[in-house]
């Protein structure tokens, strides 16, 4: 009779008892991965929103043609030119970047997009005479 | 008598509160332990309980398809599983209402249960309401005469089917416990309450995929209020399928009567006994994976035969 | 070899003989064949059965501005000899039918309904004219691929058409399942017919988030194009960029440096491993199997985070260049890189052992949604689905591209064709790759990484492939006047798996289908392009 028992237990917890184990040491070994907030900064070449120096700029019109989202506008305002960036358009692909000559328009790794409000996602910078 | 009368009453409300309060803090206990062993932080331990007041405090949407079937089936499935719930011992021997019934009486009120849920999940006509209660219902017929086969057992050991009685005698038979029929009908019994839960690996609580639902996808039309109750009638039955495991398997350090050490302590006892099987289920629930549904009778077979093992160890020997 | 093809060809121009209108070698892997309508049919046959060519892609082109008919392309490829035969044929406005060959070849059926939906060319013959990229409530006589039909315009929408397979019998229930689902998934609706929880037939019906880019890109700059050729999906951004520059590049007959091949062969292959470590790991969801899909997650982080450091786009966007690549890498990176295939070859070690020795997933994988042999062939299965059910083909190894015949590597095939084969290739997979990125650091010469192209003149033709993750991912392109986009066809491998899930899931358990079409992985945006 005791070795009936055995056996019925045995059949009950033999075959998943060794994957088990495994499971459970491979659990261990990772430990808790998730990050709390806030989030690290991007990587380096990380493509973000854009920095723009207006005093740079040569108003060559090269971004404007080269952006494949028409993201970027030149208008005239007033006396100056205003150039504009539209975030909800942008597709970061960094194009606008690599064809200005002069380096007025650059790539960062600035992730914070997030706003309440979508004027806030149009970008617009004064270019100095 | 009227003090007897109002002592009812007091308890009565007491036991209520528990079930109440701490079924949805066992499921976030369960669900953090999960988060836990998938490498993840996990949501806190009362999100269960702000989704159900989050869930009664909105409207419900209701198709217009539907019968007041479905209005009426989450509070008769809530008041079935309550009533249930009040008549299994927590930390003291004896439950409230634990003259009025036995152990028969809880599992028909589970069942009770089942059948509103299963038919109002008809009701409104979806498909997903319709596969989860005939798979439901299926199931509900093979883990029902286990879930007895393995109560049985129990009552046969204790001879009563009174679940304070079982209790008593439990804990009076100190470390004669260990015996083979008992600890088979353990094994039994444990199948039963994963089953009954609704986990892996016979449901998937946490899966999305309407198709492989079964609880989860009776509950699919509900929304709001009504499934806030729904879902917290799931997690009181699942509280006590824990009590009931606990009274008859683990009854070590129950309070044999209100004594304020005796009480207290017991108090933490349980809720200590309650935290580790919520640990356990989670772990079990990570280590294994879902049953093809046609296996799963299969798995509960395997706890009748167990449970039926039992019974006749404990008559030949 | 070369011989070999020119013997191939002169072959097939002498059996064919009259039957052909002209036979035309465009590019040292390209012949084109002109036949009439209605020789179309015996030609096919002829390249499909007797010199065992695979159909590639077919194309319906409006071309009736600069050529006077609308044209239909059908591209053959034949991988023993690395060649590939287009069959074109003309049908004038008037006549606007052209021979169905579905009943004969399965694998047609999406691309003549296509055809007609989008063109407006009836196939005749067609066993199931039912509306398939354009929905029932789309007007019938409106097809967005003609020249005439303005984007901007909206077409009024008309009562559905949309019907489905009907069931006799008692017992069949009929299972309708989403467009919209539970679970954050993409719209696809299915309909089962099931007795019990058995699924006797599946009918899908895709397309719900047709987007129209292949409208949306004509005109449009080839430079630009790139762009959206990069968006038609977000998993396989990398191989669909690069297939587009891979047909612009054909189109302009350019070579590009031998170094812009090799990294352009080291994201692909990045883009490979996170995607079916990634897909191992939610293959474990199908059976809600935990430690799994968490473990495969993670896995699948460190390479996307990986990726953004290298790349600096997790999903490997804005990397390809027409001409080349916009970047180079150096060796910071190359460390990086082999450091974290490194933590990524243990940790999927540990995961793909403990997955397969776990009996519960074991058994939930084996023998279920299995696609034979013969239907994958049928149905001209590419990728990780076709190699599960032994069709040995990977287009990596068949018709090199990038930098693929430099590296060796295996192709694993598995002959069951159920998940678990499906799950194993991707799994062997994953270990090419990781050895294909060792070869490439090896061997990766130095040197520029982009060429500029030559003008293009208009209506030239070029073709790119890539094997994705999901299989072969066909991009066939017809430039227009001042390197523009004047037809271009985007053929991805979902487009010609789908039609194979709806074969592997009748005789399994409805509570498996999710599994099984987990095990496809088939992307709704591919197809929806
Ligand atoms: S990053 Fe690309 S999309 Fe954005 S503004 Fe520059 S060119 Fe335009
Ligand atoms: S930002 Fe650069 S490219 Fe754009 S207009 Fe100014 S100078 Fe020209």
């Amino acid at each position: 009779m005791r070795a009936a028992t055995v056996k019925a237990l045995n059949l009950a917890v033999e075959g998943e008892g060794n994957e088990m184990f495994e499971v459970i040491r491979k659990i261990w070994k990772t430990g808790v991965v998730t990050h709390k907030l806030p989030l690290r900064e991007a990587s380096q070449r990380y493509r973000g929103k854009l920095d723009i120096q207006p005093h740079k700029c040569k108003n060559c019109g090269a971004c404007v043609a080269a952006c494949p989202a028409g993201a970027i506008n030149v208008a005239q305002k007033g006396q100056g030119q205003e150039l504009s960036i539209a975030y909800t358009k942008c597709i970061f692909c960094g194009l606008c970047a690599s064809v200005c000559k002069v380096q007025a328009v650059q790539m960062t790794n600035d992730y914070h997009l997030a706003t309440k409000n979508k004027n806030d996602l149009i970008q617009v910078v004064r270019m100095p005479q | 008598m009227l003090e007897q009368m109002i002592q009812m009453a007091g308890w009565i409300v007491l036991q209520t509160a528990i079930l109440l309060l701490l079924a949805p803090l066992v499921q976030g206990l369960i669900k953090k332990s999960k988060a836990r062993l998938q490498s993840r932080i996990g949501p806190s331990i009362l999100q269960p309980s702000y989704d159900i007041i989050k869930y009664l405090k909105k409207d419900a949407v209701i198709s217009d398809k539907a019968s007041w079937l479905t209005r009426v089936a989450p509070y008769i499935a809530f008041t079935a599983v309550i009533t249930a719930g009040l008549l299994v011992p927590t930390f003291i021997v004896n439950a409230p209402l634990g003259v009025a019934g036995d152990i028969i009486m809880v599992i028909y009120l589970l069942g009770l249960a089942r059948f509103f849920t299963a038919l109002a999940a008809l009701d409104a006509g979806s498909s997903f309401g319709g596969m989860g209660s005939s798979r439901e219902m299926a199931l509900g017929a093979i883990i029902e005469p286990a879930f007895l086969l393995a109560l049985f057992t129990v009552c046969l050991l204790s001879g009563t089917t009174k679940l304070g009685q079982i209790v008593q005698v439990m804990s009076g038979k100190e470390w004669a416990l260990i015996d083979p029929s008992y600890a088979l009908a353990f094994l039994a019994m444990f199948i039963v309450v994963i089953a009954e839960t609704g986990r892996i690996p016979v449901d998937n609580p946490d899966t999305h995929l309407e198709l492989t639902m079964i609880h989860e996808g009776m509950l699919l039309e509900y929304s709001g209020r009504y499934l806030g109750l729904m879902l917290w009638a799931a997690e009181i039955k699942q509280l006590i399928m824990l009590n009931l495991f606990i009274s008859a398997f683990l009854p070590w350090g129950m309070a044999l009567d209100w004594s304020s050490i005796g009480a207290g302590a017991a108090i933490f006892i349980y809720g200590l006994k309650l935290a580790l099987l919520g640990i356990l289920l989670a772990v079990i629930e990570t280590a294994y994976a879902k049953m093809r549904l046609y296996k799963v009778p299969k798995l509960l077979a395997a706890s009748m035969a167990l449970s039926v093992l039992a019974v006749i160890m404990r008559v030949v020997m | 070899m070369l011989k070999n093809k020119k013997l191939f060809l002169t072959r097939i121009k002498q059996q064919l003989g009259e039957k052909i209108l002209s036979f035309t070698i465009r590019q040292p892997n390209e012949t084109e064949i002109v036949v009439k309508k209605d020789q179309l049919a015996e030609v096919c046959r002829f390249l499909c059965q007797e010199k065992e060519g695979r159909l590639f892609t077919m194309v319906g082109s409006d071309e009736r501005e600069f050529a006077g008919s609308f044209v239909l392309y059908y591209v053959f490829s034949f991988d023993e000899t690395q060649q590939f035969i287009t069959v074109k044929t003309m049908t004038p406005e008037e006549d606007s039918t052209f021979p169905s060959l579905a009943a004969e070849f399965p694998a047609l059926n999406w691309y003549e309904r296509e055809v007609k939906d989008l063109l407006g060319l009836r196939p005749q013959g067609h066993p199931d004219l039912r509306p398939l990229i354009l929905h029932g409530d789309w007007p019938e006589e409106i097809h967005p691929l003609r020249k005439e039909f303005d984007v901007s315009q909206n077409a009024p929408r008309v009562k559905s058409r949309e019907s489905f397979m009907q069931y006799e019998g008692d017992e069949v229930t009929e299972i309708p399942v989403g467009p919209i689902h539970a679970g954050i998934i993409e719209p696809g609706h299915f309909r089962f017919g099931a007795v019990g929880d058995t699924v006797l037939y599946l009918d899908a019906r895709l397309f719900f988030t047709h987007r129209g880019l292949e409208k949306a890109s004509e005109g449009m700059p080839l430079s630009k194009a790139l762009f959206l050729a990069e968006r038609i999906c977000g998993v396989c951004a990398l191989s669909h960029a690069v297939s587009f520059a891979q047909a612009v590049e054909a189109a302009a007959a350019v070579e590009i440096p031998l170094r812009a091949k090799y990294l352009r062969t080291l994201f692909l292959e990045l883009e490979r491993l996170y995607n079916h470590i990634g897909d191992v790991g939610n293959i474990c969801a199908g059976f809600g199997f935990a430690v799994g899909v968490s473990q495969g997650t993670i896995l699948r982080e460190e390479l996307l985070m990986l990726n953004e450091r290298i790349a600096g786009h997790r999903y490997l966007r804005g990397i390809v260049d027409l001409g080349g690549v916009r970047f180079d890498i150096a060796h910071p990176d190359y460390a990086d890189i082999l450091s974290t295939l490194n933590k990524i070859e243990i940790g999927f070690t540990e995961l793909v052992d403990i997955l397969l020795s776990h009996d519960i997933a074991v058994d939930r994988m084996s023998k279920t949604g299995i696609l034979t042999l013969k239907q994958a062939n049928d149905l001209e299965v590419v990728g990780v689905a076709a190699r599960a059910s032994g069709r040995n083909i990977d287009i990596r190894r068949d018709q090199p591209y990038a930098a693929y015949d430099k590296v060796s590597f295996t192709v694993p095939v598995y002959t069951e064709g159920d998940v678990l084969a499906r799950i194993r290739v991707r799994i062997d997979e994953v270990f090419q790759s990781i050895s294909i990125i060792r070869q490439i650091f090896i061997q990766m010469p130095t040197g520029d990484v982009s060429v500029g192209l030559p003008p293009i003149s208009p209506y030239a033709r070029g073709m790119g492939w890539v094997e994705s993750s999901k299989g072969e991912t066909v991009h066939w392109l017809m430039t227009g006047p001042n390197e523009t986009v004047e037809r271009y066809r985007v053929r991805s491998a979902t487009y010609s798996n789908w039609p194979a899930v709806a074969l592997a899931v009748p005789g399994n358990i409805v509570p498996d289908f999710p599994l099984i079409n987990k095990s496809f992985e088939l992307c709704y945006a591919c197809c929806d392009r």
